[in-house]
């Protein structure tokens, strides 16, 4: 069994607002084994872009705080790291994020050039013409026609597709060990998913990035994911290899997901959406958050607050149905 | 109607809760007490000289001293506050009261009545606030009357551009739409459905010109083109103040602090009062 | 649009805008109570001398003739004498208007030098005292008029402490320091009510600009806090700043009116109260037209300095 590469536990990350406190990660336990893909699924609203984005400590300060919790990565604490160190050996090194919009994840104001030259030019120390270079080369990577025009053009000049394998190729330059990717095919046209995600499966082969996959679209999981954690509220709901999860969901969440998805309706053709909407974060339904839309809800749920129960197979829920 | 009273209540909660904002009204309000019980709360008239008493400073018996005709300041700023204010409100509130309607019919109707009135809009925006405003003193005579006058002047086609700004990005809304359809007339349409809309941008640019009117007299009265002595006007006393700046400083201080206050007061509130409006534009 | 073409468009719409200035100073002219011509001519005045004066300026025409008779006089350089002097208008002009450019340029200087880095630092840590204290500062700066700062200012730094020199001016020909310590407080009064307003508006642009997902981008990618507060949000920011930049020269403009007037500099500012106040109308209109020129002619380089800043509007 190899050791894991992202071993996240009780990790709580919380905003403090005017309203009051958003519990938006209230308690999750996560890994990733070096060179697997995590999917991890949910409503919007869930936590999956908070855990993510609390790896590598970009929660901002006020209003958000990572209250408790332990992120290890490669064995090292990551909360206790100081910023340099943070910055130096994982940020855009050994851990490359990508976001949900392309059409926002670049500066408009900079060329695409001068933004992947930085990387090259931080983590590599390369001099301005060989990281443009390695700029050039890298845009090639991925796909984009004549690199060494584009990385002069600005972002306004990129389409939606081609933005966002320059962001692919801005985050793999320094062969990172793990690639967090927040929606990474959201915000396009439906083929031009397609061939961002061939292009994340290439890659992925090549260089063996493990890659922790945020979605709500259980499509892009069921093709790319080894692994599958769903989370509701706050928490982890559910954890399991893919295969297992498709085949047979254990959280009454995750089955109301996989039922209210096209491509896996029912007989009659009709989707079934889940009933009622995620709970306020601030004001959480006492037991088990998802009991008050759970079609198989049993009166200890609404008091006692489920934990993870184990089970055989490597997966893992938390269900009151499922204590032994 | 229901909905806008409740909207009121809304901001004006809101604007309270923040402590610059409410400390702003408060000074406001205290400022339009004072110069309307000016003559009551003044030791002295503006102009009552009393022998003997030229040039004193600051003591018990004239706290901000007296001034080279033996006036005590006290009582020419207390009563100065009344052309300031006076000129302030009342200019921006005719700018306004003239610009919506003019904004409203440019902004609905557009065209080449809109064309017309948007090209003058322009010319007189070319021109800086105080330039025009010293350019229709040139026209008129000097007095604190004129002056409330020109800073109208300057400041409608400022108002017509944002009236007509909101017609614009309303226009086009369904409920315009269906009330026009439904054969509403212009006039109830412009009352009851644009109006409404205008009222919180208005309010708002309402309370910052308020500030800048009142520098505005101050400032022209200074130069000798607006409130003209004997009247007391807070730029025109710091005028006269200046020949003898160096022996009796306070004659130029305490004028010029009472701007201050009163202008920072209002920009205190009209900050306020945009933040209780769109808390989103805060953070 | 190309950048050939948005020049272009933006060079010709200051023509028509030139020529309503020059409407809207004939008709104020026009305006003014009295019989112009006596006025014009003063102690030459005589029933010949109107008369004569009448046909020259066309003064028995109708007046849309008159207007262009005198628009053709201001674009050929002739703006008539002044009344008092008798020297030409457009000379006095000439030879005052490089002291007010220096002010101006001073003042604006120092206004944008320091409101970037207050701005900037107040929005990177937003609420917190500093951002207090920098907010409450640039309220109080706004809020008070030139001239009782200028007076202030006068009292503490030129009565009191004798540091400097109270009044008039002395021009760089008389070396940099000289001209330096006389302008010096009249640059600062100026300076200080704008500076306090680029503060609030650099503050607010970079806390819209902090919020957005490239910044994200650029800490996910490793670069120092530092060169994403800098580099990737500063540039951002000062793109709606500089537009507003534009109107606040006009502010400027009008403050160095008064600046003038207290601190005796020669500018237009004093050329043209003085002539106001001893009704120099042939004088007056030449200061107006100046100064609304020169706004104009500031908001035309503030869009050139949009193009520099906002690679969204160049297209090849």
């Amino acid at each position: 069994m190899s050791e894991a590469l992202v071993e996240i536990s009780g990790l709580k990350t919380h905003f403090f607002t005017e309203d009051g406190v958003v519990r938006a990660v209230d308690g999750v336990d996560l890994s990733i084994r070096a060179g697997e893909t995590l999917g991890l699924v949910g409503e919007s609203g869930c936590g999956k872009t908070v855990t993510a984005k609390s790896i590598l400590r970009l929660i901002p300060e006020p209003p958000g705080r990572i209250v408790a919790g332990r992120i290890l990565f490669q064995g090292r604490d990551v909360l206790g790291l100081s910023k340099k160190e943070l910055r130096r050996e994982l940020r855009g090194n050994r851990i490359a994020m990508i976001f949900q919009d392309p059409m926002t994840s670049l500066n408009p104001v900079y060329t695409v050039g001068n933004q992947l030259s930085e990387v090259f030019r931080i983590h590599r120390g390369l001099g301005r013409r060989r990281a443009l270079a390695e700029s050039a080369a890298a845009l090639g990577g991925v796909g984009i026609a004549s690199p060494e025009r584009m990385i002069l053009e600005y972002p306004h000049r990129f389409s939606g597709g081609m933005r966002q394998r320059a962001m692919i190729a801005m985050a793999l330059a320094c062969h990172p060990l793990l690639l967090i990717a927040d929606e990474p095919s959201t915000a396009l046209d439906v083929t031009i998913q397609a061939q961002i995600l061939e292009l994340m499966r290439g890659l992925k082969r090549e260089l063996g990035t493990a890659i922790l996959l945020i979605t709500h679209n259980l499509g892009v999981v069921a093709e790319m994911a080894d692994r599958i954690a769903v989370m509701y509220a706050g928490h982890v709901v559910e954890s399991s290899e893919a295969m297992d999860f498709f085949d047979r969901p254990l959280h009454p969440y995750s089955t109301g997901l996989l039922h209210s998805f096209p491509g896996r309706a029912d007989r009659r053709g009709r989707l079934t959406p889940i009933p009622g909407t995620i709970p306020d974060l601030i004001q959480p339904p006492p037991g088990c958050r998802f009991h008050p839309r759970c079609d198989r809800v049993m009166p200890r749920c609404r008091q006692d607050f489920p934990p993870i129960f184990d089970l055989p197979g490597g997966r893992q829920v938390r269900c009151w149905l499922y204590e032994q | 109607m229901e909905k806008k009273r409740g909207m009121v209540r809304i901001v004006f909660r809101r604007l309270v809760k923040r402590r610059t904002a409410a400390a702003g009204l408060i000074v406001f309000v205290f400022m339009i007490l004072v110069a309307l019980l000016a003559d009551y709360i003044a030791p002295y008239g503006p102009n009552d000289m009393l022998d003997d008493m030229q040039y004193k400073a600051p003591s018990a018996a004239h706290p901000m001293g007296t001034d080279m005709l033996g006036r005590d300041v006290l009582s020419r700023v207390i009563h100065g506050s009344r052309v300031s204010l006076a000129v302030g409100l009342v200019s921006m509130i005719a700018a306004s009261l003239l610009g919506i309607p003019l904004g409203i019919v440019s902004g609905y109707y557009g065209g080449w009545i809109d064309q017309i009135f948007m090209r003058v809009v322009d010319v007189l925006l070319a021109f800086p606030v105080f330039l025009l405003a010293i350019m229709i003193m040139v026209v008129l005579s000097p007095s604190a009357a004129n002056v409330a006058v020109a800073l109208s002047i300057v400041y409608v086609p400022r108002y017509m551009r944002l009236v007509r700004g909101v017609v614009l990005s309303i226009r086009e809304h369904e409920y315009i739409e269906a009330a026009r359809a439904l054969g509403v007339r212009p006039w109830r349409i412009f009352l009851f459905h644009i109006l409404p809309n205008c009222l919180a941008p208005v309010m708002v640019m309402v309370t910052i010109s308020v500030g800048v009117a009142i520098i505005a007299e101050a400032s022209l009265s200074f130069l000798g083109m607006g409130t003209q002595p004997p009247m007391p006007s807070w730029g025109s006393d710091l005028r006269e103040s200046l020949n003898t700046m160096e022996l009796n400083p306070w004659l130029a201080l305490f004028p010029g602090l009472a701007i201050l206050l009163t202008v920072l007061a209002i920009n205190m509130l009209g900050d306020g009062l945009r933040d209780a409006i769109d808390p989103r534009l805060k953070q | 649009m190309s950048t050939r073409n948005f020049l272009l468009r933006r060079t010709i719409v200051l023509i028509p805008t030139f020529i309503g200035i020059t409407l809207v100073v004939f008709i104020m002219i026009r305006a003014i109570p009295g019989d112009p011509i006596l006025t014009i001519l003063a102690e030459d005045y005589s029933p010949d001398a109107a008369q004569e004066y009448r046909e020259k300026m066309g003064l028995n025409k109708p007046i849309a003739v008159q207007y262009l008779i005198w628009l053709k006089g201001i674009v050929t350089g002739d703006w008539g004498r002044s009344l008092l002097s008798r020297r030409p208008v457009l000379d006095e002009i000439l030879r005052c208007l490089p002291v007010t450019l220096e002010l101006l340029a001073l003042a604006l200087a120092l206004a944008i030098l320091f409101s970037i880095p207050f701005g900037v630092i107040s929005a990177v840590k937003p609420n917190s005292p500093r951002d207090y204290s920098l907010m409450t500062l640039s309220m109080l700066g706004i809020s008070l008029p030139e001239f009782f700062l200028g007076a202030l200012l006068l009292i503490v730094f030129a009565l009191k402490l004798r540091w400097l020199p109270a009044t008039s001016y002395a021009p760089l020909s008389k070396g940099l320091v000289q001209n330096l310590s006389h302008m010096i407080l009249p640059a600062l009064t100026l300076g200080l009510a704008r500076m306090a307003m680029f503060t609030r508006l650099v503050r607010n642009s970079m806390l819209e600009v902090i919020r957005q997902d490239y910044i994200d981008t650029a800490r996910a990618k490793g670069v120092s806090e530092w060169w994403v507060i800098n580099k990737h949000a500063l540039k951002n920011a000062l793109i709606p700043t500089v537009t507003v930049i534009g109107l606040q020269i006009g502010y400027l403009i009008g403050g160095a009116i008064i600046v003038e007037s207290l601190f005796s500099l020669p500018g237009i500012g004093s050329l043209g109260i003085d002539a106001i106040l001893t009704r120099d109308y042939t004088m007056v209109q030449g200061f107006v037209i100046v100064s609304a020129s020169g706004f104009l002619l500031a908001n035309f380089a503030v869009d050139l300095a949009y193009l520099f800043l906002d690679p969204r509007i160049r297209v090849r």
